[in-house]
């Protein structure tokens, strides 16, 4: 077991290495001199110039750049101070965290909520309306533009109908008036990931009903509910599960889309003003975040099945 | 106790095995995806004949027009029009009155632009971008996949790491980045698209190959001297075909919407071109005024993917059954 983990944990180490790799590679890409995209060219003093190329070392080899940026990120966590407010990139991501957090714990409720039901209801009946209608809002979520929804609940629910606010977080209202702020972005941001548990919560269902211990179970006379829920609902759920917690990870390392619609101070907000403005710090600090969630959940889930499974070898 | 059979009179009988034309059809069309096929085709003639059926040209601004209403709109102020083909403005002022009418028939963007026409355009771009984006990527993940199924071991550790990589990376992010960076230009947006379809290409590839290395035929094709490229071009590929057809037109109504992502964000085709997600981002300032500027091409997408989804659904059950899962 100790070895099994030690060699996930240097696969895990291996993968934010090789995407550090990528990031990095990216802040050098035009023409290897990232001040190009840093200051204005035209305007700029050689002085200036040339202590921004000692700031960041631009006289050494690229290879210790790298080994330079590497070590102030994994000694002091510095991805260095945003160019555009020269607040270090370390403090916004704490900054802009909670939000993102907020959000993505209520979008992820949603998911489970939604996703698992529906997905039984659609197995258990299958063939049936109730089997169209959830397949149905499986297909929607999955065809469905997130930006476009998004924009089309504001101008339904906000804009024509005046039920829900839209474009703000609800900052200063009172807690459970304030949930109201979160109804459109969480469905915004959850109806794709739930359309994709769902789906496999059907799917899984489907085989385990299928299969001989249900049919065993039958036999002897279990009623139908026990059948659903303790025979098959408890093997039918790890796939989706494991789905399910990739998808929170991806949810609070920041979603673009869905926070740029409803401008919500999100780390996906953050990142994609980053982007707007060539701010490299605030971005690669911003990409590492959500790399190290989403490797770490699936290093997690690994260790997770390997303890909770004996079929699995631990190699 | 004895229960008596039913009698069955032989008008009966013959009525027993018989459908009504609706349920025929219903079945039918539960058979055979002809709705999505036919939005597909639709789709299709539009790329290929824009220039023809675009009732405008699509990147041509009409400042008279700026975001005119559809033309089947209720009027805009009662009695100012009487014909109901006109469109106007938001204003009020039906349009062309002096010399020329301008019709449109789902309305006019910020530019007075003619919806219509930028979505037929619109279906080149998505459907060019999708196309060649997965061709690369099917090439791409493909390769990797039967190159890491067949040899396994370091090789295989190797390739699927690097596919591990890739995918936990916030695709979103970097591809915006990488489009602001190399530039907004076809070559770089087709780049990116194709960097998100390869991973899923090269895990299905690798899985399926893995099963089917071990048959005995590729041992008999081993032994019979085959060179390692003949077997995988020619006994390893055609077993796995099906299930890359399968994955690849899965694979197009995901990256017709993230190309739609990526010009929603500022990262598509820059503008004039016509692009569905960046009208959406355009219709997004005039909400208010003017919902048909986000709505239509929202619903082009929308419908685009859909066909898509459903017809890789149905290709995966009748050619796959053993991605059923996904």
């Amino acid at each position: 077991m100790k070895v099994f983990i030690a060699r996930r944990l240097v696969l895990v180490i291996i993968a934010i290495i090789a995407s550090t790799l990528i990031v990095f590679s990216l802040s050098r890409f035009q023409g290897g001199d990232p001040r190009y995209l840093m200051l204005n060219v035209g305007y700029t003093s050689p002085e200036i110039w040339d202590a921004w190329g000692d700031r960041l070392h631009l006289d050494k080899p690229l290879v210790v750049q790298y080994f330079i940026w590497l070590w102030n990120v994994v000694s002091k966590l510095d991805f260095g101070d945003s160019i555009k407010t020269s607040q270090p990139a370390t403090e916004m991501i704490w900054q802009f965290a909670p939000a993102s957090l907020q959000l993505g714990a209520c979008a992820w409720l949603f998911v489970m909520v939604t996703g698992i039901p529906i997905g039984i209801l659609s197995a258990v009946k299958r063939g049936t309306v109730w089997d169209a209608v959830g397949r149905t809002f499986a297909l929607f979520g999955q065809a469905l533009p997130p930006f476009w929804l998004g924009i089309m609940l504001i101008l339904i629910f906000a804009v024509n109908l005046d039920w829900l606010p839209a474009g703000t977080r609800g900052h200063g209202v009172e807690w459970p008036g304030r949930l109201l702020y979160y109804i459109m972005p969480t469905v915004t941001l959850g109806w794709l990931a739930s359309a994709t548990v769902m789906r496999m919560v059907r799917s899984s269902m489907l085989e385990v009903l299928d299969s001989e211990f249900v049919k065993l179970a039958r036999a002897k006379g279990v009623s139908q509910t026990s059948v659903i829920w303790k025979h098959a609902f408890r093997n039918a759920l790890i796939p989706p599960l494991t789905v399910s917690v990739l998808i929170l990870a991806g949810f609070i390392g920041g979603t673009v889309v869905t926070e740029t619609v409803f401008a919500w101070p999100g780390l996906g907000f953050m990142v994609y003003q980053a982007i707007n403005n060539i701010d490299f710090p605030v971005i690669t600090a911003a990409v590492m975040v959500a790399t190290v969630l989403t490797v770490m959940a699936i290093f997690l889930l690994d260790v997770l099945y390997a303890l909770v499974d004996p079929r699995i070898r631990y190699t | 106790m004895t229960t008596e059979a039913r009698q069955y009179t032989v008008a009966e009988l013959e009525g027993l095995g018989k459908t009504t034309g609706l349920q025929d059809s219903l079945y039918v069309l539960r058979r055979w995806p002809l709705v999505p096929f036919f939005i597909l085709a639709v789709l299709v003639v539009c790329a290929l004949f824009a220039p023809w059926l675009a009732p405008h040209d699509p990147e041509a601004d009409q400042l008279r027009a700026v975001i005119a209403s559809p033309a089947w709109y209720p009027p805009c102020e009662d009695g100012q029009i009487s014909n109901k083909v006109q469109s106007c403005n938001t204003n009020g002022i039906p349009l062309g009155r002096d010399e020329k009418v301008y019709t449109f028939f789902l309305g006019a963007d910020q530019l007075g632009r003619d919806l219509l026409s930028r979505i037929i355009y619109g279906a080149r771009i998505s459907l060019t971008f999708a196309s060649i984006a997965i061709a690369v990527g099917v090439v791409v993940g493909t390769t990797l996949g039967l190159v890491a199924g067949y040899y396994g071991g370091l090789v295989d550790e190797l390739v699927m790491r690097f596919t591990d990589v890739f995918t936990a990376l916030p695709y979103i992010i970097v591809a915006i980045s990488i489009v602001i960076v190399l530039g907004q230009n076809f070559y770089v947006i087709i780049l990116v698209l194709a960097l998100a379809s390869w991973p899923g290409i090269v895990r299905l590839v690798r899985g399926q190959t893995l099963q089917v290395r071990n048959f005995d035929y590729i041992a008999l094709a081993y032994v019979a001297g085959a060179s390692t490229p003949r077997i995988m071009l020619n006994h390893l590929l055609p077993a796995v075909g099906n299930t890359i057809v399968v994955a690849m037109t899965l694979q197009v109504g995901s990256t017709i919407l993230t190309e739609s992502i990526l010009a929603f964000l500022g990262a598509g085709v820059p503008p004039p071109t016509p692009s569905w997600g960046a009208d959406i981002s355009n219709g997004r300032e005039y909400l208010g005024s003017a919902w048909w500027v986000a709505f239509f091409p929202g619903m082009a997408i929308f419908l685009t993917v859909l066909s898509f989804n459903f017809i890789g659904d149905w290709l995966r059950d009748r050619w796959d059954p053993r991605l059923r899962q996904i």
